[in-house]
């Protein structure tokens, strides 16, 4: 920040110039009932804006584009959501992007030294344990969902950053093998696939398919970073092996999939207007209606339609802002994703586990947005940043976090003490050392005192 | 204030123009992130030459600079720094660096890792030190490929010279192979 401070400065500038624009186009084309709620709405982004830029001020680090991009991201989701059927401040939004900057933060100091937090997974496994514990007793009947006092929590969610760096710990301790009958296994591979069988059996369970894509992903991304370990060479037999167990298993999914499942697999949604394909009818309907420039803030009709703010969102913003605006607010997320892959990470654990966020974010949006566009299957996942949710959103933030890690490796507090360290291992001190030690030791010991004459 | 309010909301700005530039502020916003990204990455690249101390790691006549995080030294194909000797175990040993100070660590190989002819499980490195993996030699160099010796060298043990490479006879015939050449990283 402090030697390319023109280009921050540039940088920081577009950012409230961005958010300035569209509040402009609110001012211009929203549908408010009083000017207040326009000024309360304007003063939440902008003050979000500075706190976030004088926050990350506040400490040095290496990269301060993800910080930015993230909060640009976050605040643009708080305008469109605040414009929903009629401009007024979400204020549960507002918490949740507040939440999410800060879940930020912490993922990037807890996942900043990759020595320590490796050596944590036994602690990781733990809170995997915990929160599939709480989905098994706390949730209400096969469901994925904890709701209390009007709070609804999505412990799911927050596996996910665990998944992925159980994940990482396991590709950097794959050396560590021992004999089962007649066959070297890593005990850390199978810790992994156990993990990766209870999760996908806890979501086929409580028929929360719709994130077991994402799973899905980290771990294909994993197996991936498995095969190419440590970043050379990839094995094509077994990645040839790899792809064909892959399809088999996809294609028995489909084949045993419960029939709620199949119905959405098959459903012909224009057939079924009125019915299963109510949702995407109607999605699909908005973004026809919004056309490029969108029929503008709060004068959309899909507010009307359930989860507009999560599951459709993207088709929500394409009806009141337009096919142009929706298209750049997934081109800066997926310009976050690409940035990271400007400056790869040092270390094996960092690239795999940057490798893995970038694989659940992708195939999360793609997840929303095609089957928003009944490109594929609907299954009513949120779309990164942008959709309403706590547990979402804070798990976006934390995995933003953890990208940001992968970026800044190094450990300034550590150098100091470890510099010293070396210095004293060494065999021979420098000669003008011991030239000063060496009287200094004699003279202090009473031995080598001599008489004076 | 309410006059001011009528006026600005009065005010027939067309759609099309206020939209578009406000999609090409997002847009340029977008593009400055993108260079601003590309400035970080190359500070972050000269950042690392400092704090990894621009060591390399020399065998016989390839220099390999280290610059990432860990290093892994072995026979196996996937290797950063292979080293197709049957001494050589498929992972022999990885290489770590944390903070400016690199270190060595033996991954349970079977002709086990010497430093300056001292058998090791773990141990620091500086420029001038001489690993051997079986029965193959590496030399920690500074990052321009000259070695910097900064220990004595002690009977019994290998002698790196200042300038040059390790002998050719004290090494076998292997080539080290790695993705992208020698000089790479």
């Amino acid at each position: 920040m402090y030697k390319n401070g023109l280009s921050y400065a540039g940088v920081v500038s577009l950012l409230l110039l961005t958010h300035a624009s569209m509040l402009g186009v609110v001012l211009v084309r929203g549908n408010y009932e009083s000017p207040k709620d326009l000024i309360m709405l304007a003063c939440a982004v902008l003050g979000l804006d500075l706190v976030g830029i004088i926050a990350s001020l506040c400490y040095r680090q290496m990269t301060y584009t993800l910080d930015l991009m993230l909060l640009g991201i976050l605040n643009m989701s708080l305008i469109f959501q605040s414009c929903f059927g009629g401009v007024h401040l979400s204020v549960k939004f507002l918490i949740t992007c507040v939440a999410s900057l800060v879940a930020c933060e912490v993922g990037f100091l807890l996942t900043r030294n990759h020595e320590w937090i490796r050596h944590q997974k036994k602690y990781i496994y733990l809170v995997i344990g915990i929160l599939i514990l709480c989905i098994l007793l706390f949730t209400g009947r096969r469901s994925m969902w904890i709701t209390f006092k009007g709070f609804s929590i999505q412990p799911s969610e927050f596996i996910k950053p665990c998944y992925i760096l159980i994940c990482a710990a396991s590709i950097v301790e794959l050396h560590k093998k021992i004999k089962v009958t007649f066959f070297y296994v890593s005990p850390d591979t199978l810790c992994v696939l156990g993990a990766t069988l209870v999760i996908f059996g806890l979501q086929w369970w409580c028929r929360d398919l719709g994130s077991l894509p994402t799973f899905a992903a980290v771990f294909a991304c994993a197996v991936v970073c498995r095969f190419c370990y440590p970043r050379a060479k990839i094995s094509k037999t077994w990645i040839a092996i790899a792809a064909v167990c892959g399809v088999l298993v996809l294609a028995a999914a489909w084949k045993l999939a419960p029939a709620y499942v199949q119905e959405r697999l098959h459903v012909d949604i224009w057939a079924d207007q009125y019915g299963s394909g109510y949702q995407q009818c109607q999605a699909l309907i908005g973004i026809a209606r919004g056309g490029w420039l969108g029929l503008g803030p709060g004068q959309g009709a899909l507010h009307n339609v359930f989860a507009y703010e999560s599951d459709i969102v993207f088709s929500t913003i394409c009806e009141e802002w337009g096919l142009l605006y929706a298209g750049i607010a997934v081109l800066i997320v997926i310009i976050m994703l690409t940035t990271v892959l400007m400056n790869p990470p040092k270390s094996y654990y960092h690239a795999t586990m940057t490798a893995g966020i970038v694989a659940a974010f992708v195939a999360q949006m793609s997840l929303n947005i095609f089957g928003s566009c009944n490109l594929i299957p609907f299954t009513g996942v949120t779309l990164p940043f942008i959709s309403q949710g706590g547990s979402s959103m804070v798990t976006c933030g934390f995995m933003v976090g953890m990208l940001k890690a992968g970026q800044s490796p190094l450990f300034r507090h550590q150098a100091a003490k470890l510099r010293e360290d070396a210095a004293a291992e060494l065999p021979t001190l420098p000669k003008f050392l011991q030239k000063k030690k060496q009287p200094a030791r004699q003279g202090n010991t009473p031995q080598n005192r001599r008489p004076k004459a | 204030m309410t006059e001011l309010w009528e006026l600005l909301s009065g005010l027939e700005v067309p759609d099309l123009i206020l939209c578009a530039a406000a999609v090409l502020i997002l847009d340029l916003f977008a593009i400055s992130v993108i260079f601003a990204a590309g400035r970080e990455s190359r500070l972050c690249q000269k950042r690392w030459e400092k704090v990894g101390s621009g060591v390399a790691l020399r065998f016989q006549d390839v220099s390999y600079p280290l610059s990432a995080d860990e290093i892994l030294l072995g026979r196996h194909i996937s290797a950063d720094i292979r080293l197709a000797d049957p001494s050589v175990s498929r992972y022999h040993a990885v290489m770590t660096v944390t903070g400016g100070i690199w270190s060595i660590t033996d991954l349970g190989s079977k002709s086990g890792t010497f430093v300056n002819e001292r058998q090791v499980q773990h141990a620091k490195l500086i420029p001038g030190d001489v690993i051997r993996l079986g029965s193959v030699q590496l030399l920690v160099t500074d990052h321009a490929g000259a070695s910097v010796s900064r220990k004595k060298p002690q009977q019994g043990k290998p002698a790196p010279k200042k300038t040059a490479a390790p002998k050719r006879a004290a090494v076998k015939k292997t080539q080290p192979q790695r993705r992208g050449g020698g000089k790479r990283v």
